[in-house]
């Protein structure tokens, strides 16, 4: 019976992993729901130097990994650190400066992690490494799993799950994007502006799927 | 068979003088001019004959041909210039109509000579009748500007031509040259009107006319160097001397025009999520406006600052902890004039600290000095306001009719505006809008530029 229980747990906490992860894929794509990493997106989209998976990778290992720093944050440093600030300084103003250092820590243990790939790929991805972590996609996960009061395991399957959610949009995009270029489209909504609405459609079916605006 | 001589070919080399173009006067007049001249005839004979070659059979006098039309006495002698001897007058020239020759003849037979003053009346009026010539319909309207060197040059043909010309050798030593204003009819005189200097075209496309000293010094720096205190310093308005200078300029006013032509946001496609996600109204909007203005400024002098002491590296580390530390006085300034509002801006308002509008110069390896990240921060922080307040109340106005909360129409157009996929849609229109009023207002530079510069 114990072994039932703990498949049995064990089946539930995978389940809630994988549901946590296809949260932040689809309807809390942090594209698509929240706007973030756009500028990112729109660099990667048409820049056929930088590989898409030269940043997409180290970001998804960054954010993987400081989602439970972050989750530490916010459930042990932060309580701790109240009592001691002084009355004029709110804890909300220090949020970024602590959730920029988990994405840092992070991403120390990800260029060490980076090891383990072919030597280009590893050097590729090392150049796009501190991009990955200094981007709104990272530290905005960070945030919204301390927002959402997320467990560990929910934060780190919304970490993980916001990364590829963010890879599967800009392949979305780029293939969108190659189509934006026909003739048909007008001159002066080629580039950024297509793209933009063409997003905007993208995320206006997220939205009917999910029949709800999310948290911001 | 072999490939006939270009006829252009067969003309190098040869005098033009020799070439019959002028239909006025034959090889028949030519030789007889020759002829007189080896006979020793004096200019003005010959010049006689060769009139009276010209001039058809007069027909019966009237009233209007005994008038003495305004005769344009050009200097169409042969003798008059014997290295051109042979050279007939060109057709560009002002010639004398059949009426003004035979009323000179008449003039000249019956001993009629005009005085200098005469002829200096009848030179002028030559001039102002050909500068009064119309110009034709396919110089277009912009004669004054394009149609400038050839009227300038034309001024300057005219004056050529009036002007005293140095007198010939005689042609025969035997007889010397006697007092043309006795003899000639058109020879003009050494004192004559003096040449009116041929005009440089007037520039008037060009809007700074200090342009002019500079171009000689620009152009040999190096055949007159001068000493570096003697040089000026460069002005910072200093007026660009050639076309690509120019374009230079200007593509480099374009790119530091942070506020309209170069706006972060609807431009360069920066700062999309506090857009996107938080400016659903012009409250939110207004909110984000000042931390963005104040992060985005300091955040840049500060991280430069560090830069320039770290020599340049772990600069995506810096300007993002350097934003971070910021955010701190700026979330407690906010806080104070905002109040609980601030957390409606959920995260977006600390992921600005991350914001690629804030941070995107890491990317950037020049260090650029103090002041300047100063001044480019302000304007892009301003060019970050502008889409912000704009985008803001337009999407409180689509969205609820109202622009601040002050409720301007009772149906909502778009409710679709205050949710992310909407922002995206409106931004996107807006930035397309937005880059066609920029597109099109930097062409037009850019044809002003073309334009000021064409002659160049």
């Amino acid at each position: 019976m114990p072994n039932i229980e703990f498949a049995s747990s064990l089946g539930q906490g995978l389940w809630q992993f994988v549901s946590y992860m296809g949260l932040a894929i689809f309807a809390e794509n942090v594209i698509l729901a929240r706007a973030m990493g756009v500028t990112r997106l729109m660099k990667l989209v048409p820049d056929h130097k930088a590989q898409v998976w030269d940043f997409c990778l180290p970001l998804i290992f960054v954010m993987t990994l400081s989602a439970p720093l972050g989750w530490a944050a916010h459930n042990l440093f932060f309580p701790w650190l109240r009592p001691n600030l002084p009355v004029w300084l709110p804890i909300s103003a220090l949020r970024p400066v602590v959730y920029l250092t988990c994405g840092v820590g992070a991403m120390a243990v990800t260029w060490l992690l980076l090891s383990l790939l072919p030597r280009k790929l590893r050097q590729s991805c090392r150049s796009q490494l501190s991009l990955a972590t200094c981007s709104t996609v990272m530290l905005g996960t960070l945030l919204i799993s301390s927002n959402q009061n997320y467990t560990l395991a929910q934060s780190i399957a919304f970490g993980l799950g916001s990364g590829l959610g963010y890879a599967f949009i800009v392949f979305i995009v780029r293939e969108g994007r190659r189509r934006l270029r026909s003739k048909a489209v007008p001159a002066i909504f080629q580039g950024l502006p297509s793209s933009m609405i063409y997003i905007g459609v993208l995320s206006l079916a997220i939205y009917a799927l999910v029949g709800h605006s999310v948290v911001l | 068979m072999p490939n006939p001589q270009n006829r252009n070919d067969r003309r190098k080399g040869e005098e033009r003088s020799e070439t019959l173009i002028i239909p006025h006067i034959t090889k028949e007049m030519l030789e007889t001019a020759r002829r007189m001249a080896e006979a020793g005839a004096s200019r003005a004979e010959i010049e006689q004959a060769i009139s009276a070659m010209q001039t058809p059979p007069p027909a019966a006098p009237t009233a209007g041909s005994a008038q003495p039309a305004a005769p344009e006495q050009r200097p169409i002698t042969l003798a008059a210039q014997p290295e051109r001897k042979h050279r007939i007058i060109p057709t560009s020239r002002p010639r004398l109509s059949v009426e003004e020759r035979t009323a000179l003849r008449q003039q000249m037979q019956m001993g009629e000579l005009p005085g200098e003053e005469q002829q200096d009346a009848l030179r002028q009026e030559a001039v102002n009748r050909t500068a009064a010539r119309p110009v034709p319909t396919w110089f277009g309207n912009r004669k004054d500007n394009q149609n400038e060197p050839q009227s300038t040059a034309r001024r300057a043909a005219q004056a050529l031509a009036a002007a005293p010309r140095p007198e010939p050798p005689a042609p025969t030593p035997a007889r010397p040259e006697e007092p043309t204003a006795t003899r000639t009819i058109a020879m003009p005189k050494q004192r004559a009107v003096p040449p009116r200097p041929a005009e440089p075209a007037p520039e008037a496309t060009r809007v700074l006319p200090t342009a002019q000293p500079q171009p000689k010094s620009a152009e040999q720096p190096a055949a007159r160097p001068q000493p570096p205190a003697a040089e000026p310093a460069p002005r910072k308005n200093a007026v660009p001397r050639s076309r690509a200078e120019a374009e230079a300029d200007l593509n480099e006013k374009i790119r530091r025009d942070h506020i309209w032509l170069s706006n972060p946001v609807m431009v360069r496609g920066l700062g999309m999520a506090p857009i996107v996600g938080a400016a659903l109204d012009g409250r939110h909007a207004l909110i984000l406006c000042v931390a963005s203005l104040l992060l985005i400024t300091f955040t840049r002098v500060l991280a430069v600052a560090v830069c320039h002491l770290t020599k340049n590296r772990f600069r995506p580390l810096i300007y993002s902890y350097a934003a971070a530390v910021l955010y701190i006085p700026v979330y407690v300034l906010l806080y104070n004039l905002f109040g609980a509002d601030l957390s409606l801006l959920g995260i977006y308002l600390p992921l600005l600290v991350v914001e690629p509008a804030i941070v995107k110069r890491m990317e950037f390896a020049e260090l650029e000095p103090i002041g300047d990240a100063l001044r480019h921060g302000f304007n892009n922080g301003i060019g970050m306001c502008a889409a912000l307040l704009i985008v803001g109340c337009l999407r409180e106005l689509l969205a609820t009719g109202a622009i601040f909360g002050s409720q301007l129409m009772h149906t909502a157009l778009l409710p679709l505006a205050a949710q992310p996929s909407g922002g995206f849609v409106l931004v996107g229109v807006i930035a397309a809008v937005w880059c066609a009023i920029a597109n099109l207002y930097t062409n037009y530079k850019h044809e002003e530029v073309r334009r000021l510069y064409a002659k160049h």
